[in-house]
């Protein structure tokens, strides 16, 4: 599912990055605003997540300590919550990137053929 | 009318009963006067739960932060230690309150950068992770537990403020209001 989404975001952005997609500022704005809203709330888990997050006490045996490890490990490891959100947050970034770019991409077509018109 | 009287007074040692007021530390029952060892005298201990921490900044104050926002009180997903977190459009604040924990225990990923300060006179450690979002956190010592704040940007606010300037002037604000209690 994240590799679906991460991959559509990466073809959006090379579109734009090509000059294949434009994008009037004022049609892109509602776009623009929903991508700020769930960057704010991936933004919101990362950092009350983040907040001096304390390791887990179960005994300072080597069996307490790999329990430990491995219940930190769910919650910020490769394959746990915070790693998922991280990613969401890159691609977020991303596809605000190539949004940012499809505006620009407007303007410097609206430019150019306002210069040809004269 | 000294039946009403005496009334009022029982409704109002009850209330005195229930959850802390807003922003201000619950006691430890633990620590009240008939069980405290009288030999120190450190005073009874402080903790501080999700609506104390959410009152401890006013609306006003979290708007001169730039982190104008409704505050969501809850839990941290990492540890449970409760939190107030003030989702702005431009800046991300989060206060949290960690028992029994103190600065000395912060740890020190790849991407974070620890620096020892103080807030108000009081050993404090500021941490700045740069790891995806950055985040900043200034962390302050109290005598049963660590008490912080926590401050990213959006993609609105991003090269507008400094992380860790808000989150020290957030310390400051709040530091007095706990330690005069």
């Amino acid at each position: 599912m994240l590799e679906a989404i991460g991959s559509a975001v990466n073809n959006f952005k090379a579109a734009a990055v090509s000059g294949q997609v434009s994008i009037e500022e004022d049609a892109a704005q509602d776009a623009v605003n929903r991508i700020n809203d769930v960057y704010r709330e991936l933004d919101s888990l990362l950092r009350t997540g983040g907040q001096d997050a304390a390791d887990v006490q179960l005994g300072a045996n080597p069996v307490g300590q790999a329990m430990s490890q491995k219940s930190m490990s769910r919650y910020d490891g490769g394959d746990s919550f915070i790693a998922v959100v991280e990613q969401l947050v890159e691609q977020t970034r991303t596809a605000k990137d190539a949004l940012d770019m499809c505006i620009q991409n407007y303007v410097d077509m609206d430019t150019h053929n306002a210069g040809k018109q004269r | 009318m000294p039946a009403l009287l005496g009334a009022a007074l029982v409704v109002t040692v009850l209330a005195g009963c229930d959850s802390s007021t807003t922003g201000e530390p619950s006691r430890d029952p633990s620590s009240t006067s008939e069980t405290r060892d009288e030999s120190t005298d450190e005073g009874p201990s402080a903790t501080y739960s999700v609506n104390d921490l959410c009152g401890l900044l006013s609306e006003d104050e979290v708007a001169d932060l730039g982190a104008k926002a409704e505050p969501r009180d809850g839990y941290s997903i990492s540890d449970g230690h409760p939190q107030c977190d003030w989702p702005g459009e431009e800046v991300g604040l989060t206060i949290g309150w960690s028992e029994g924990r103190n600065t000395s225990l912060v740890s020190l990923g790849p991407t974070t950068t620890i620096t020892p300060t103080t807030v108000h006179g009081l050993k404090a450690v500021q941490s700045r992770d740069t790891n995806t979002i950055v985040l900043c956190q200034v962390l302050v010592d109290l005598p049963d537990g660590m008490i912080g704040s926590a401050v990213s940007l959006t993609l609105v606010g991003e090269g507008k403020y400094d992380e860790c300037k808000i989150a020290s002037d957030a310390m400051n604000i709040i530091i007095p209001k706990v330690t005069e209690k």
